[in-house]
């Protein structure tokens, strides 16, 4: 096929826009799928982007395009993730498409991952055709959405489409005007081959499958090839296309979209962003854009039943033949017994994960609320990152601590602007603009830390918007800030598990709610025991838990001495559960209620 | 008090498992009573006792009897007269034998006593509970004030020692109420001998599965007894008994001092030598065993040394007097007791007291005697 009968694009949208439903109007109307094996969100393949209206994994597809005057065309539709977590694949994706539909509810209008998506679409050079979508619903203002676009976002509107996915309406347009504004690849066929890995799955029988787009060169099986990033050699078991099962061909050439199979054991060797050449005749230069994602969000993970730990292990790290980015390590905690600390490339992320462990590998979790890595530059210059408060050094050897933070943007309705802007300023928030788009509609954006943010920042915006809030946000490094180690001491000895990192103006409220806390979960012993927060050796908040004064069986006669037994076999089972901090017996429930942990509980 | 070991069954205690009815936090065995059912329970203990007498075991002259509930001054007179030509013809009795009985004062009347003092009863243990008709009420006690003070009355007309039975912790009851309840009792009646409990919410009680509001911890009323009783010659002997001139329970002395008892009746509990048993838990089950003129047992455990010895310390620190460290050595084995003493190392000194070769709670280690023993169990 010559270069300029391919044509290479990608689906933007915001999520609930409609991308999937329009992804599968297009296969339907090229007859890539028929009628009878359709199902909605086709190329959405796990149960949960289905269930979620999510799409996590990419997956590209050929389709077969006759236009007007009989000529042939191939599409290659690459579906991209819609959220911030995966915007690397986002951008990877994106790399391997001369175009892009920019899909917009006619009724929700711009909103922030339209942005987001928009944004990296321009940086990346592609040519972005504005489709308004879902123009049948009654709320729909076309009109007032295409001007939207060209006001919020920049872009040129004039050959927006309006469509209704759900409908069918405007389909043949776009792949009209897919044919007709998004430029054919560029390439040498002559040239090295150079092929970009965009993605890549692992199959239990194959192993990885990458998704490739050859730039120049081309590539067929049998050839010896190498990974640039790796250095690695193999030769290529198998080439083929998405149509959108899985279809060997035998070559595939410049700006052909299609996989690999090259007996590739391990998915961390075949990287997201890579370049592939061949190894007699390799190319002097890789692809630009190859980065190694690097988890901003971590939790531990922990198996209900402790029994169930190697199977979480053995999940894990078939989950991680998947989905590179995900990072897991063992850990033991006080409360929880033994578990992994996991980093992941977001909130999102993490949920998903912990659902996929529970779905397709039915182990039930327990996850600790999620956290973030700090760079702790010590007095002797000595730079520690900090995973854990227990990571910190004491708060003399300690010159400075930085913190992850992130850009965030939010579209809201106008009403709830002071809401939001509170929020924000709550979460140590920095104002960086605020716009009105509308006289209906505003955008705040603000610095936050990611430590804030993920606490519980999504939950309490959609409750003080009432949902309205659209969210995105980008990693902007680290940043200085006056965070401190909180300890808590129980009968003046520190219990690790309790300490925490915050802002030192909030060390005292934080301390007085943990101590609080823990006077509330800590029962009453022989003697009291003071509980305390302090910050390096100043104490900042004491609280006492009094002595038990009142505990014993009133009465014992009859001879129902074993049953009074029992009673207090059962206390005493109950107090060895407990962990002891010193002398003081501290229940499971603290660790928890400290913890945070929520159990199998959707935050969808 | 020395420690005893007694092979000899000299103990015997006797469940009668009839109520007018059921109050709604009692966790004992117990169902309305009816005259026909009644007679079924007496020729079914008959049968009972024969059972006894054929197993071998050695039942010696008691020291003593406890006829409790239920409520044993429900049955009639003639069913008492039964019981103790029952009694009489199946056990001997030392002359200086206590013999108890429990009463509630709405089945306390002037020809049961008679038929009582007549037999070798010589001591009543009425449950009280309260003297104030709001608590009685509250806690649907099946009598009123009057009844109480009636009962009290005719009781104090004979020799009985008396004790009573009273609960405190009762939702919103304030300090004043169980301080008149225990004034008035102490003017007008001077039992020999108080019993004193919290009102405890138990799994399968009414009370225990839809607890009523405003219960407290039931330190301030323990606590106010503890001083007040003491004021009034009373002996704290042990966590829930009070008596006046060395008038201690000796049958529940005999449960503290791991001596043999038997248990006869249903749900009734016993101790052999190391063997602690429980009977048919139900009135219909134990009619249709001791028919068949099977055993009523229905559950038993047996008390290995260390079981034994924890068990001994516990019960023993249930009293004022506790234990002696040279006489459990020498019963248990010094090891034992040893590892009983490290366990209860972390005890402060406020509670626990060591006195040369005695151990004991102090009345404050009594009101967290729980925290204590679980540390032994």
């Amino acid at each position: 096929m010559k270069l300029n009968n391919i044509r290479n694009f990608c689906i933007i949208a915001h999520i609930d826009h409609g991308k999937s439903t329009l992804a599968d109007r297009l296969l339907e109307s090229t007859h890539t799928v028929e009628g009878r094996s359709m199902r909605s969100q086709f190329l959405d393949s796990m149960e949960i982007e289905r269930e979620r209206g999510i799409t996590i994994k990419l997956v590209p597809v050929r389709m077969k395009y006759f236009d007007k005057e009989g000529k042939e065309y191939i599409l290659n539709l690459i579906d991209t993730p819609g959220h911030v977590d995966f915007g690397y694949e986002v951008s990877r994706s994106l790399a391997a498409c001369e175009g892009a539909l920019l899909v917009v509810d006619a009724a929700q209008g711009v909103e922030a991952q339209t942005m987001a998506n928009a944004y990296i679409a321009v940086e990346e050079g592609l040519e972005i055709i504005p489709v308004i979508n879902k123009i049948d619903l009654p709320s729909a203002r076309p009109e007032h959405v295409k001007a939207e676009v060209e006001e919020v976002i920049g872009l040129d509107s004039d050959h927006a489409i309006m469509a209704s996915a759900k409908e069918g309406k405007g389909i043949q347009e776009i792949l009209d005007k897919i044919i007709e504004l998004v430029p054919p690849p560029e390439g040498d066929p002559q040239e090295n081959l150079q092929a970009l890995i965009f993605d890549s799955t692992y199959d239990n029988y194959r192993g990885v499958v990458c998704y490739i787009r050859v730039i120049n060169g081309s590539i067929k099986k049998g050839q010896e090839i190498v990974l640039m990033v790796t250095g690695m050699k193999y030769t290529v078991e198998e080439i083929g296309i998405f149509r959108p099962k899985r279809e060997e061909v035998e070559e595939l050439g410049p700006g052909e979209v299609g996989y690999l199979i090259a007996n590739i054991k391990n998915i961390s060797e075949a990287k997201v962003g890579d370049t592939i050449t061949g190894y007699n005749n390799p190319s002097s230069q890789s692809l630009p854009g190859y980065r190694n994602p690097k988890p901003v969000v971590f939790c531990g993970f922990y198996p209900v039943e402790r029994e169930d730990y190697t199977l979480l292990r053995e999940s894990l790290e078939k989950l991680q033949l998947n989905d590179s980015a995900i990072d897991f390590e063992p850990e033991t905690s006080v409360a929880l017994g033994f578990g992994f600390r996991c980093g992941f490339l977001g909130l999102l992320h993490m949920e998903i994960t912990r659902e996929r462990l529970k779905r397709e590998f039915q182990v039930d979790l327990v996850a600790t609320a999620p956290n973030v890595v700090y760079e702790v530059t010590t007095k002797s210059g000595e730079i520690i990152e900090a995973h854990r408060p227990s990571d910190f050094p004491d708060m003399g050897d300690l010159e400075m601590v930085k913190e992850p933070m992130i850009r965030l943007t939010v579209f809201i309705p106008s009403d709830y602007v002071g809401k939001v802007m509170q929020l924000c300023q709550d979460k140590r928030g920095i104002y960086v603009s605020m716009d009105y788009l509308s006289p209906e509609r505003a955008r705040i954006v603000y610095e936050v830390p990611l430590g804030e943010f993920i606490l519980d920042f999504h939950d309490r915006i959609q409750s003080q918007t009432r949902g309205f809030a659209s969210i995105d946000y980008e990693h902007i490094g680290l940043r200085e800030a006056d965070l401190v180690k909180v300890d808590v001491l129980i009968q003046g000895e520190a219990a690790d598990a309790f300490s925490f990192i915050c802002h030192r103006d909030e060390s005292y409220q934080r301390g007085l709610s943990v101590t609080r806390k823990l006077k509330e979960l800590i029962p009453r012993q022989l003697f009291e025991i003071p509980v305390q927060a302090s910050v390096g050796k100043k104490v900042i908040v004491r609280q006492n838990i009094k002595a038990v004064r009142k505990d014993v069986l009133a009465k014992c006669y009859g001879g129902d001495i074993s049953r009074k037994r029992k009673l207090l076999e059962k206390q005493k089972e109950g107090k060895k559960k407990m962990k002891k901090v010193g002398k003081v017996s501290i229940p499971q429930e603290a660790f928890l209620a400290f913890l945070k942990v929520d159990e199998d509980e959707d935050k969808s | 008090m020395k420690m005893k070991i007694n092979h000899e069954i000299r103990s015997i205690y006797i469940h009668i498992p009839f109520c007018l009815r059921k109050c709604p936090y009692c966790p004992f065995y117990s169902r309305a009573f009816s005259e026909d059912e009644a007679d079924k329970y007496l020729s079914s203990l008959e049968k009972e006792i024969q059972w006894w007498k054929r197993s071998g075991h050695e039942i010696g002259i008691l020291n003593t009897l406890y006829i409790g509930g239920g409520t044993p001054s429900i049955l009639t007179d003639h069913q008492w007269s039964r019981l103790i030509g029952l009694l009489e013809n199946s056990f001997r009795f030392s002359p200086d034998c206590e013999v108890s009985v429990e009463a509630n004062p709405e089945s306390v009347t002037q020809n049961r006593l008679f038929k009582w003092d007549n037999w070798r009863v010589n001591r009543i243990s009425l449950g009280v509970q309260s003297l104030q008709d709001n608590e009685l009420k509250w806690l649907e006690r099946p009598y009123n004030r009057k009844d109480v003070t009636d009962a009290l009355d005719l009781i104090r007309d004979h020799r009985f020692l008396l004790s009573c039975d009273l609960m405190f912790s009762l939702g919103n009851q304030p300090l004043r109420s169980l301080y008149s309840t225990l004034n008035e009792l102490l003017n007008f009646w001077h039992p020999e001998h108080i019993s004193t409990y919290q009102l405890t919410l138990e799994k399968g009680t009414p009370w225990g599965e839809n607890p009523p509001e405003n219960m407290d911890d039931g330190y301030a009323g323990y606590r106010f007894i503890q001083w007040y009783l003491s004021q009034k010659g009373y002996e704290q002997y042990e966590i829930s008994s009070f008596a006046r001139y060395n008038n201690y329970c000796r049958h529940n002395l005999a449960y503290w001092d791991q001596q043999n008892v038997i248990g006869l009746g249903p749900s009734a509990w016993g101790y052999i030598n190391g063997l602690r048993y429980s009977n048919s838990p139900d009135y219909e089950s134990y009619v249709i065993r001791s028919g068949l003129s099977e055993s009523t047992i229905a559950y038993s455990e047996f008390l290995d040394n260390e079981k034994r010895a924890r068990e001994a310390v516990i019960l023993s620190l249930r009293t004022a007097w506790g234990f002696s460290i040279s006489d459990f050595s020498s019963i248990f084995g010094q090891n034992i007791v040893r590892d009983i003493l490290n366990d209860l190392n972390d005890v402060p000194g406020e509670y626990l007291v060591y006195d040369k070769n005695n151990v004991y709670l102090s009345p404050k280690g009594m009101r967290v005697g729980n925290s204590i023993w679980e540390k032994i169990i």
